[in-house]
């Protein structure tokens, strides 16, 4: 199905992000890149969110996610660093994994919310989180995540 | 103690259901029976039911936005934002049950 993720989506990234505006810009031009929009809107669309409060939820994970016009479907990505951001979590555990969401603003698809909501509850399983800090295989990622997006 | 509440974050995405997820595991782990709705874009999953309302102790918001507080008239309201269930579930909580 178009709306899981695909080996596209996820991101291994080596270069060391010393503050979370340079993790923004490294995943903003991914994303833009891989979905044809601007890298720009894709970083304020990140920005705009954190300033409500911060979208790490602990542990090490965080959930960017940015609302635009410019997208008809709502996207997951996986990104992965090899050293951890300093993210401005409350736990001030370094993000080394971390969801980006990119949702289309006109229209919401409810069953890819549903895998989107699925993904982030399933975030809360300490063997989940294990995985995701360990496993660097793209398929086994992948099916992890495709699972944790099934689990409704 | 039973407890009952309502998780809604701004976009109602995703952290509606973290903050849920930590809040149920934290009560749970100090042995109290709790019941959590989520109030998010796809709509409200895990409905309160009318009678775990009537028999709870006390109502947990972790609201950014404003919901109705209709179903909980008479009953002792806590209310604070989805990140401080996030961050400190447990201790919250306690604190609820500082409030009964």
């Amino acid at each position: 199905m178009e709306n899981k993720l695909s080996k596209h989506n996820i991101h291994f990234i080596e270069e060391h992000c010393n503050s979370r505006e340079v993790f923004f810009n490294l995943i903003s031009n991914f994303i833009g890149d891989k979905l044809n929009i601007d890298p720009k809107r894709v970083y304020k669309g990140f920005e705009l969110r954190e300033a409500e409060s911060c979208t790490a939820i602990g542990s090490g994970f965080a959930i960017p996610h940015a609302i635009l016009s410019e997208v008809s479907e709502s996207y997951v990505f996986l990104h992965i660093v090899d050293k951890g951001i300093d993210y401005g979590a409350y736990d001030d555990e370094p993000v080394t994994v971390a969801f980006s969401l990119i949702i289309a603003e006109n229209n919401y698809n409810e069953k890819h919310l549903r895998q989107i909501s699925s993904i982030a509850r399933s975030l809360m399983n300490e063997d989940t989180q294990r995985t995701l800090k360990t496993e660097r295989d793209v398929d086994k990622l992948l099916k992890l995540v495709n699972e944790m997006g099934d689990n409704l | 103690m039973k407890i009952v509440g309502i998780c809604a974050c701004t976009s109602g995405i995703a952290h509606t259901y973290i903050s849920r997820e930590k809040l149920v595991s934290a009560g749970q782990k100090r042995g109290h029976t709790i019941s959590i709705e989520t109030q998010g874009t796809i709509g409200t999953e895990f409905e309160l039911t009318p009678t775990e309302i009537e028999q709870a102790d006390i109502v947990i918001l972790a609201v950014d936005i404003k919901v109705s507080e209709d179903r909980f008239k008479g009953k002792k309201v806590v209310k604070v934002p989805t990140h401080i269930a996030i961050k400190a579930a447990n201790q919250l909580i306690e604190k609820l049950e500082g409030e009964i």
